[in-house]
């Protein structure tokens, strides 16, 4: 069993995972009336070097030879030189896509995707709702809305160039300081829901086999003390997991002794939940019609934004989604009738009866 | 075998008053039999005549009501439900289109009475019930009698108290309910008598 | 009283008797086939045709039963657009992230159409917004300050022609390099 030591998944959580020249990857699904999408992938990356510039592997939603592919270069004021890799795709419904993510071998395989389209007619009107959801990782976690507040939770689900501009505008102190708070908090997040997903299957594997103490309410309300604990030990904690005094200090001796398979077991089911191979990148959505409901950003052609990113799906579903509606002009014409019709109807009736 | 309709309600004079109208006539002419069609306008034109005169007085103008009423009849027999409803259903069209003729004439009334008139009517009241009167008399007693009544009040006094209706006949012919007949009934005896009583 | 209503009665009775007597019906009948034969030869009326596309209006059942319906349709008409306004408007408020440049949460509804005015390619977002006299006044007074501070800018720039020179090299410059993607 891989064995992955807690400082390692520690700093594996807290560490962004970007890598210098890794591409710019933004997807953008053109939702048709009829159910269909257009799917359109951008990469763009500075990486000179052409073997290690776009592998099909690395790409963050599934691909296959059935894309159609464009490639195409730029070249700033300064110089720099971009490399751009496009490819579309025409799915004919949502299922194509969702069968498309359950069979994905690329960066993102590890990752539980579904897509969801539905089309109500409304008589005046038909609605459309695009969704794409990320199901959670973790199972014992806590909600980052627990622990963060409304300005917070708005930068922290906020795209990379909104976070920069914000780090760099006019209110920079202001923000400064909003963002040392969320990257306290978050800190503090990512190590409680570290140490509830443990306690969650520690207990779910010594279930039956120990006392009450070991039961998984009873070790919740002990949370706050083992987080202190690691806290503590934060500079050795390798170490001192290894030797099991961790654990000596948080279960007992003899309970440490005794279940030390389960604990490490836990460990282990608790660093492949969380250690996933992700690669972040952004999803954009046009709706057919006029937009009525969204969670995701809007820029200003009203198309739809959402950053993908590894934290958003930790301890929650990530879910993008988009409301538009199109008039049915025979629905309004027809109604426009009758009521015309019933009208002159009644009025007739009132002058003739006058 | 013939079947007869029996088209008065009222049991006094009910022989008298009766018109009957052979109900195979009225389906044959349902069905398009045009020759039929002129046996029905003779049956029918008295006692439409009657009605529609009573209401408006105006001989011309009555007839013509007449006329347009036997030529809806053709145009639609078909569409009544059956030959049951036949007699109400033409008191419908008549009063229907005197109501219209009433409208149009609203200002300028036919008769005005004055002293000497309201004497020629009492001198012929007293001459007794034997001697009926002329259409022309009848027309301008009951248009003076009749002068501050609206339509509706003039066709339901004319169709209870003169061509002796029910309740429930009357309100299928004018499309009101039961209890408005009653009211505009009740509203035109009283306006009536108190005319009666000033005058005559 | 006794005597009122004899009286009353007496002219009913009188009037009842004298039904009115209708000559003739063979001048009726005469006109009525030439009538017919009239309508025959001249097809469907008018009027003919408003009673048989409105004759529903005298069905009491039929009358009620479709105004009812339209009073039911005018309402969830009411009803839809109302939440759809609704959740546009709520649309509306949301932060907008405009290509690779941002904006923070605008002040006030005028900067945030102008911004995203400025930034999308000369577009407005489909919506329109009622200004005051006030943020009107305001808007007016800014452009006369611009208008006055350009004209102050020409008037340096022409009387200092080494400045003028390096203006016009600079704009040149910046006309060239643009990149069209």
């Amino acid at each position: 069993m891989k064995r992955k030591s807690i400082k390692l998944v520690l700093a594996l959580i807290l560490m962004l995972i970007v890598s210098c020249n890794e591409p710019e990857t933004v997807v953008t699904d053109y939702i048709h009336p009829d159910g269909s999408v257009t799917r359109k992938i951008e990469m763009k990356s500075i990486e000179g070097d052409v073997k290690k510039r776009f592998n099909v592997s690395d790409i963050q939603v599934p691909f296959d030879s059935t894309w159609t592919i464009k490639d195409s270069v730029e070249i700033n004021q300064k110089g720099d030189t971009t490399w751009i890799k496009r490819a579309v795709k025409q799915f004919k419904n949502i299922d194509e896509i969702n069968l498309a993510y359950k069979t994905d071998s690329g960066a993102n395989k590890e990752i539980s995707r579904q897509a969801g389209f539905k089309k109500s007619f409304k008589w005046f009107n038909t609605e459309f709702r695009f969704s794409e959801r990320i199901n959670k990782k973790l199972s014992f976690g806590y909600p980052v809305k627990d622990f963060l507040n409304d300005e917070e939770l708005v930068y922290f689900y906020s795209p990379e160039n909104m976070q920069e501009a914000k780090k760099n505008g006019p209110d920079s102190l202001k923000f400064k300081a909003l963002i040392d708070s969320v990257k306290h908090k978050t800190d503090t997040w990512t190590m409680k829901n570290l140490i509830s997903e443990w306690i969650g299957e520690f207990s779910k594997l010594t279930e039956g086999k120990a006392g009450n103490d070991m039961a998984i309410k009873s070790l919740k309300s002990r949370e706050d003390e083992f987080v202190k604990i690691v806290e503590k030990n934060d500079k050795q904690l390798d170490s001192l997991w290894k030797n099991g005094i961790l654990l000596k200090e948080f279960i007992g001796e003899a309970n440490a002794l005794k279940y030390k398979t389960e604990a490490d077991s836990a460990i282990s089911i608790v660093s492949n939940n969380i250690w996933i191979n992700f690669k972040e990148y952004s999803v954009r959505i046009v709706m057919p019609g006029k937009l009525i409901g969204t969670n995701g950003f809007i820029d200003s052609t009203q198309v739809l934004l959402w950053p993908v990113k590894s934290d958003f799906f930790l301890t929650e579903p990530y879910e993008m989604w988009a409301e538009s509606k199109i008039p049915n002009r025979w629905a309004w014409i027809v109604s426009g009738l009758f009521l015309v019709f019933v009208l002159s109807g009644v009025i007739m009736r009132v002058i003739k009866k006058g | 075998m013939f079947f007869t309709l029996l088209l008065n309600c009222r049991l006094n004079n009910a022989f008298q008053r009766s018109i009957l109208i052979d109900i195979t006539l009225i389906e044959e002419c349902r069905g398009g039999n045009f020759n039929n069609f002129r046996k029905l306008v003779e049956l029918t034109s008295p006692f439409a005549y009657s009605v529609a005169f009573r209401m408006l007085g105006d001989e011309d103008q009555v007839k013509d009501i007449v006329q347009e009423t036997m030529v809806t009849i053709w145009q639609k027999l078909k569409k009544i439900k059956s030959a049951e409803v036949y007699r109400t259903w033409v008191y419908r069209i008549v009063v229907n289109k005197c109501y219209d003729q009433m409208r149009k004439r609203k200002r300028n009334p036919e008769f005005v009475a004055d002293e000497h008139t309201w004497a020629l009517i009492s001198n012929r009241i007293s001459e007794g019930p034997s001697a009926a009167l002329e259409n022309k008399e009848t027309s301008k007693i009951i248009s003076i009698l009749t002068e501050r009544l609206s339509p509706k009040q003039k066709a339901v006094f004319i169709l209870s108290d003169l061509e002796e209706m029910s309740n429930d006949e009357i309100s299928e012919i004018t499309g009101i309910s039961k209890s408005a007949v009653k009211a505009n009934l009740h509203y035109a005896r009283k306006s009536i008598s108190e005319k009666v009583e000033k005058y005559l | 009283m006794k005597t009122e209503s004899e009286k009353y009665n007496k002219v009913l009775n009188i009037l009842r008797k004298s039904k009115p007597v209708l000559e003739s019906t063979e001048d009726i009948e005469r006109e009525v086939i030439k009538r017919i034969a009239r309508v025959h030869r001249s097809g469907l009326n008018l009027s003919e045709v408003i009673d048989y596309l409105f004759g529903w209006v005298y069905i009491g059942w039929v009358r009620r039963s479709l105004i009812s319906a339209s009073i039911v349709l005018v309402l969830v008409f009411v009803y839809q657009q109302g939440v759809i306004l609704k959740r546009i408007d709520f649309l509306s408020r949301q932060t907008i992230v405009i290509d690779r440049e941002n904006i923070s949460t605008p002040a006030n509804e005028i900067e945030k159409m102008l911004l995203v005015y400025k930034n999308s390619g000369r577009r407005f977002p489909s919506k329109t917004i009622t200004i005051s006299e006030k943020q009107m006044k305001e808007i007016l007074e800014s452009v006369n300050e611009l208008q006055t501070k350009y004209k102050d800018l020409e008037n340096l720039i022409d009387g200092d022609p080494e400045l003028k020179k390096m203006i016009e090299k600079k704009l040149i410059e910046n006309n060239h390099t643009k990149i069209n993607l």
